[in-house]
C-alpha cells in the first residue's frame, strides 16, 4: 500500500522521524518558506533596489555629515583659488589682447598678455582664495561649535565670510557683503542639489 | 573595524587639495609673520592697526605665491606619477626641478635651468630626510618565531610622518593595507605636506622605489605548505 507509505512518511517528517525510522538530525527543507517569511522575502527588494547614495565601508566614514576640517580647508581654497585666478586669467588675457597696438611684434604682445593676465589672474585669485580659505575655516569651527550639520553653519558662514572681507570699509558696506555672501552661500547649496537632481552626470 | 581610507586623495583630486592646502598654510603663516612685522614697523599707538594693514597688504599675496609653487608642483608629480607609472621620490625630485625652472622661465634658460637645479636639490633634501624619518620612527620588532610567523612578520604599522597626527579615528587600528616595507611612499610625504597634514596621513603601500628594506616576512619561515609527493 503505497498510498499509506506516503501518509506515513508525511507523518513522521512532521513528527520528525526519518525514513529510516530513527530520528531525524536535520530539518527537512521547505523551498516555499521564504513566501511566507517576513525576513526572507524583502530579499528582492534590496538586491534590485540599487542605492543612490554612496555606501559606505566603514562606520566611521558613514556617520560623517560634513568634510573634516582639513579637507573642508583645501578644497574650498583650491577650489576658490584656481577658479579665481582662472577668471581672472582669462579676463586679463582680453584685456591684453585688447590693448595691442598695430605693427608691434608678436614678442611684445606675448610680454603684454602674460604680463597682464598673470597680474589680474593673481589678484582675482588671491582674493578668491581667501575668500575660500575664510568661509571655509568659519563654516568648519560653526558647524563644530553648534553642532549642525546642515545648510544653517553654511549660511552663517557665508555672512561672515562676506562681512569680515569687507570689514575695513566700514559697517554698511560690510553687512551688505554679509548679506550677499550668505545669499550665494545659500543658493550654492540649493544649487547643488538642483545639479544633483536634474543633471544626469 | 578597519581604518576608513583617510589618506591623499587620488591624483587630479589631489592638485586642488595641494593648491588649497598651500594657499592657506602661505596665507596663514604670512598672516602672523607680516603681522608681526607692521607690528614692529609702526608707530606706538598704531601699531594694532598697522600690523592689520600690512597683514592685509602682503597675506593675499604670500599665499598665492605659495599657492602657485603648490599646484605647480602637485601637477608635475601628477604628471610624473601617470607618465612613470610609479610612485617614487624620484617624481617628487624632478617635479621641483620643472617647478623651480617653470617659473623663471621667463627670464631665459640661464636662469631658468639655476632654478630648477635648486628646486631639484631641495626637493631631494627634503625627501631623503622624509625617508630617513621614515625609516627611524618605523623600525620594525622582531617577536620570537613561537607565535605565527605570518602574524609577526608585518612590523607595526605607525603612520609615519609623525609631525601630521589628526585624531579624527581612533589611531590604535594598525593599517592593514600598508605594505610590511619601512620604506614608505614618501612621494607623498612632501605633498603631503601641503594638505595631508590636516588629514591623518597613513603609509601609501607597495613603494616600488629604488630602495627597499628586507622584508621580514621573507626571512621567516612561513606556515608549512603540503608538499605533494606521492610515493
Amino acid at each position: 500500500m503505497a498510498g499509506s507509505y506516503y501518509h506515513d512518511s508525511l507523518a513522521a517528517a512532521d513528527a520528525g522521524i526519518g525514513d529510516d525510522g530513527k530520528r531525524r538530525l536535520h530539518q527537512l527543507y521547505n523551498p516555499y518558506e521564504s513566501l511566507h517569511n517576513p525576513y526572507a522575502f524583502p530579499i528582492y527588494p534590496r538586491i534590485y533596489d540599487l542605492p543612490t547614495s554612496p555606501e559606505f565601508l566603514f562606520e566611521e566614514e558613514a556617520t560623517l555629515h560634513r568634510r573634516s576640517w582639513g579637507h573642508n580647508l583645501s578644497f574650498c581654497t583650491g577650489v576658490g583659488y584656481l577658479s579665481g585666478s582662472a577668471l581672472g586669467g582669462a579676463r586679463g588675457v582680453l584685456d591684453g589682447v585688447r590693448a595691442a597696438e598695430p605693427g608691434e611684434s608678436l614678442k611684445l604682445r606675448i610680454n603684454r598678455v602674460l604680463n597682464s593676465s598673470g597680474q589680474a589672474g593673481r589678484r582675482l585669485g588671491n582674493s578668491a582664495g581667501l575668500l575660500g580659505l575664510i568661509f571655509s575655516g568659519l563654516e568648519s569651527g560653526i558647524s563644530a561649535a553648534i553642532q549642525d550639520d546642515g545648510v544653517l553653519s553654511t549660511v552663517v558662514a557665508g555672512l561672515g565670510t562676506g562681512a569680515l572681507f569687507k570689514a575695513a570699509s566700514g559697517p554698511r558696506s560690510a553687512a551688505v557683503a554679509g548679506a550677499i555672501g550668505g545669499l550665494a552661500a545659500g543658493l550654492s547649496v540649493a544649487g547643488k542639489q538642483v545639479a544633483k537632481r536634474y543633471i544626469p552626470i | 573595524m578597519g581604518t576608513p581610507e583617510t589618506s591623499r586623495e587620488p591624483c587630479p583630486d589631489r592638485i586642488l587639495d595641494d593648491v588649497g592646502g598651500a594657499f592657506g598654510m602661505g596665507a596663514v603663516g604670512g598672516s602672523a609673520f607680516h603681522f608681526i612685522k607692521g607690528l614692529y614697523n609702526s608707530p606706538n599707538g598704531e601699531r594694532v592697526v598697522g600690523g592689520v594693514q600690512a597683514v592685509r597688504m602682503n597675506a593675499p599675496r604670500v599665499g598665492g605665491s605659495f599657492a602657485v609653487w603648490g599646484g605647480l608642483f602637485s601637477t608635475f608629480d601628477c604628471s610624473m606619477v601617470y607618465l612613470r607609472q610609479k610612485e617614487d621620490p624620484w617624481n617628487s625630485i624632478l617635479a621641483g626641478a620643472a617647478t623651480g625652472g617653470f617659473l623663471q622661465m621667463r627670464q631665459g634658460p640661464g636662469p631658468a635651468a639655476r632654478s630648477a637645479l635648486f628646486g631639484g636639490i631641495l626637493l631631494a633634501l627634503i625627501e631623503g630626510a622624509g625617508i630617513m624619518l621614515n625609516r627611524v620612527l618605523s623600525t620594525p620588532q622582531y617577536l620570537p618565531p613561537l607565535e605565527d610567523p605570518n602574524v609577526s612578520a608585518l612590523p607595526p604599522n605607525i603612520a609615519a610622518t609623525s609631525g601630521f597626527q589628526q585624531m579624527a579615528y581612533q589611531h590604535d587600528s594598525p593599517v592593514s593595507t600598508s605594505s610590511s616595507s619601512s620604506t614608505s611612499s614618501s612621494s607623498s610625504w612632501f605633498g603631503g605636506f601641503f594638505s595631508g597634514g590636516k588629514k591623518q596621513e597613513e603609509i601609501e603601500a607597495k613603494r616600488e622605489g629604488s630602495k627597499t628594506e628586507v622584508l621580514e616576512s621573507f626571512d621567516t619561515p612561513s606556515t608549512p605548505t603540503p608538499k605533494f609527493e606521492y610515493n
